[in-house]
């Protein structure tokens, strides 16, 4: 029976139950039964060792639920990337990592057998020259060391690029890093250069901060390489995530990446691509990708990327609508109270309106043309109107007799108000 | 390449610290393991680092007579930036935030420095939908300048003049300390959070938009004093968490738990009704925009409590019925 380690293997599956616990908040350990209660509780406590000031145990009446609450605006570090740097390693890997950085450190370069070799003189640490070239390799492929060729000979050294030296030249770097790494995608990144130089950002914090977006800085990592070499990927794709069950499969899908979207205002974070037996672009949740594998090679990207550009012209958010860009759109229009001295209401459309127009129409009325695909997506930023809106028109018809009903339904909800 | 990998590793860093101490004792070894790691990094770690008779430790250090250890290399551990690092600096210079920080000098030198290294995305690949067309004007001259001032100030907790023209269009001349610098990627703006140095009061915390600073001069006095960055943040928090009731239909719980992720909060599930109950705790100076993405959500969603955030929705929705009827 193997023992706890706070160290781990891979990151899907601790992506998964940090993410619940973050967002989520409310579940209990019968909620992860598609999972063992032995992964659960390892899971658990390791979530406990790496984030434990941001941990909450409350005892509901499902029994004790696990959360994680962070008042996201307010903190210097995205306490979530812990979890990048739990990676687990052999004795060799951490052994091979100091020991060849101090044979290297004097500048100087060598072949693998002569570090093979200095391994064993210096530090009696006797391994194959096999294991140390894998390991020389790897570094070179990371960029820590540097391989050059002297006829068929790879010699190694360290590389000379250290963040210490490089901010000395440019000042003004350090607080750019500092900045940047509270930033999404990648600020983990950022954060790994603070931390190799023993920096910490304390002066910059970000408001409406989603940072369980970084769980899924891996995954996109490799969408981005794939839309870097114009190739479509292989996607294994979970159908939902709040309740999970053990009847719950994962999807595959061959696809072309084109885009990644991301909504400022709900967290949530799309990867928009391109099916070719259905001629047609539609949205993947970033937080349902589970894997990403590169495939074929895709000769039409760039006019898939100039298609592409063309329909996003109206996409409210991120829905297509099962439409391949030849239908025609019937404009939603949406007529509004505004008095002269509600400028800021005015001012607030203006800044937030997406694919259509403001115009007056009246001394206290102004109607928005939305020139959309899909309708539907727009009716919760209308709804944050409620109390100015005269009419909506156009779109579908759904939407109309669905605004209606459901103020209806708010009044009803809130009692006091008369339907 | 991966983020995910070893070399970026908490252990690998506390190691690293530990090498470059050359010499401690076994209870500076763990402090360091303490302070640095992870809750229980001190039972796993140490017993691979103290030399052990059987020989399952590292082989990094080796124990001396007065039982002090002492590290087995002979030079203070390196790292290089990595080519992920390398690529993700290269990417940030296409990212015009990035001139608030770097002269001109500074930037064309390491634009020219990283020309080789490509960049982890272009900023074609990634958009925002939904985020304000208004941002502020991060490559304006006078900006820049004001941000470096800022910038400057926040360094050394130097007190600055700032004549400033707030939100309803008033002109005010403020002498503050600035202790954060906020951004905001919904509203594509930089705020800067900041004290008031001379304040006998207890509310003496402004927050203040970069792109709405009229002029600014650093004074040349400095401000010695502690900035509680904690107890400025709870002289604007709410008196009382909102709280809220959010049906399943529409994948409700869903999409509230995501857009609201970063609130600190309580949730509790009711499995009979499916109903869920959300405590939210906020930034009073942000009631309004709560208020509103609450409103966003429907009839999925009940505003519980407390009573003058519940009647501001209801004053809402019975407008909204009046217009309806009179249509």
């Amino acid at each position: 029976m193997s023992t706890f380690s706070e160290l781990i293997k891979t990151f899907s599956r601790t992506r998964d139950y940090v993410r619940d616990f973050f967002i989520y908040g409310c579940k209990v350990r019968d909620d992860f039964k598609h999972k063992s209660s032995r992964t659960y509780d390892d899971e658990r406590r390791r979530t406990e060792s790496w984030l434990g000031d941001y941990i909450n145990h409350d005892d509901s009446k499902r029994g004790r639920q696990i959360s994680m609450s962070v008042d996201s605006g307010h903190i210097t570090e995205n306490p979530l990337y812990q979890a990048y740097y739990a990676k687990s390693f052999t004795d060799n890997d951490i052994k091979l990592h100091f020991f060849l950085i101090d044979l290297l450190a004097n500048g100087k370069r060598f072949t693998s057998q002569e570090l093979t070799n200095l391994l064993f003189r210096k530090y009696d640490f006797y391994l194959d020259e096999k294991t140390v070239r894998t390991k020389l390799k790897e570094y070179s492929d990371e960029g820590l060391f540097i391989c050059e060729k002297e006829g068929r000979t790879p010699y190694y050294s360290i590389s000379p690029d250290t963040f210490d030296e490089m901010s000395g030249r440019y000042p003004g770097l350090k607080d750019a890093v500092r900045f940047f790494s509270e930033t999404q995608p990648f600020g983990v990144i950022g954060n790994s250069i603070l931390k190799s130089c023993d920096m910490q950002n304390d002066r910059f914090i970000m408001k409406h901060n989603y940072i369980a977006r970084t769980l899924e800085d891996d995954i996109l990592l490799d969408i981005l390489e794939a839309m870097r070499s114009e190739r479509s990927v292989k996607l294994k794709i979970f159908p939902a995530r709040l309740y999970l069950s053990e009847n719950t499969k994962e999807l595959n899908r061959t696809c072309v990446p084109m885009k990644i979207s991301t909504s400022a205002q709900t967290g949530r974070r799309y990867l928009i691509v391109y099916t070719p037996s259905k001629n047609s672009f539609d949205s993947i949740r970033l937080d349902y990708i589970k894997e990403v594998k590169p495939d074929e090679p895709c000769p039409e990207y760039s006019a898939l990327t100039e298609k592409l550009n063309e329909e996003l012209t109206h996409v409210f958010g991120i829905s297509f609508s099962g439409r391949n860009g030849t239908e025609e759109i019937t404009p939603l229009r949406i007529t509004m109270h505004i008095s002269p001295e509600e400028y800021y209401i005015f001012d607030r459309v203006k800044r937030e309106i997406r694919y259509g127009k403001i115009e007056q129409t009246g001394e206290n009325t102004y109607l928005l043309t939305l020139d959309i695909y899909d309708p539907k997506e727009a009716v919760p930023w209308i709804r944050t109107f409620t109390g100015r809106i005269i009419s909506i028109e156009g779109g579908t018809e759904e939407i109309c007799r669905q605004f209606r009903t459901d103020t209806e339904a708010m009044a009803k909800l809130y009692g006091e108000v008369q339907a | 390449m991966n983020i995910f990998h070893e070399i970026y590793g908490t252990y690998f860093r506390i190691v690293k610290h530990l090498l470059k101490r050359r010499r401690m004792t076994e209870s500076e070894l763990n402090s360091v393991i303490i302070d640095e790691g992870y809750r229980d990094s001190c039972l796993f770690l140490q017993p691979r680092l103290i030399p052990n008779a059987d020989g399952s430790d590292w082989g990094l250090f080796r124990k001396n007579d007065g039982g002090t250890l002492s590290a087995n290399t002979k030079n203070d551990p390196q790292s290089p930036l990595t080519l992920l690092q390398k690529r993700w600096l290269r990417t940030k210079l296409e990212d015009p935030r990035i001139r608030l920080f770097l002269s001109d000098d500074e930037y064309s030198g390491l634009t020219e420095e990283l020309k080789d290294t490509a960049p982890l995305y272009t900023s074609e690949m990634l958009y925002f939908y939904d985020q304000f067309s208004d941002g502020d004007p991060f490559e304006d001259r006078k900006y820049k300048m004001h941000f470096h001032e800022i910038l400057t100030a926040l360094r050394n907790r130097e007190i600055i003049d700032v004549s400033y023209r707030s939100g309803k269009g008033n002109g005010k001349r403020l002498r503050v300390v600035p202790f954060y610098i906020e951004y905001s990627e919904k509203n594509d703006k930089i705020r800067v959070h900041c004290i008031f140095p001379f304040s006998e009061q207890k509310e003496n915390f402004i927050i203040l938009n970069i792109g709405r600073i009229l002029s600014l001069k650093r004074t040349g006095n400095f401000f010695s004093g502690d900035i509680d960055s904690e107890a400025c943040f709870r002289q604007t928090r709410c008196e009382e968490p909102v709280t809220v009731r959010i049906n399943p239909e529409r994948n409700a719980h869903e999409r509230f738990m995501m857009e609201f992720a970063p609130y600190e909060k309580r949730t509790e599930l009711d499995t009979e009704t499916g109903v869920m109950t959300v405590q939210l705790w906020y930034d009073s100076l942000d009631e309004t925009e709560i208020l509103i993405r609450l409103l966003g959500f429907g009839p999925v969603l009940e505003i519980v409590s407390p009573p003058d955030f519940r009647k501001q929705a209801v004053e809402r929705i019975k407008r909204q019925c009046e217009i309806m009827k009179s249509e």
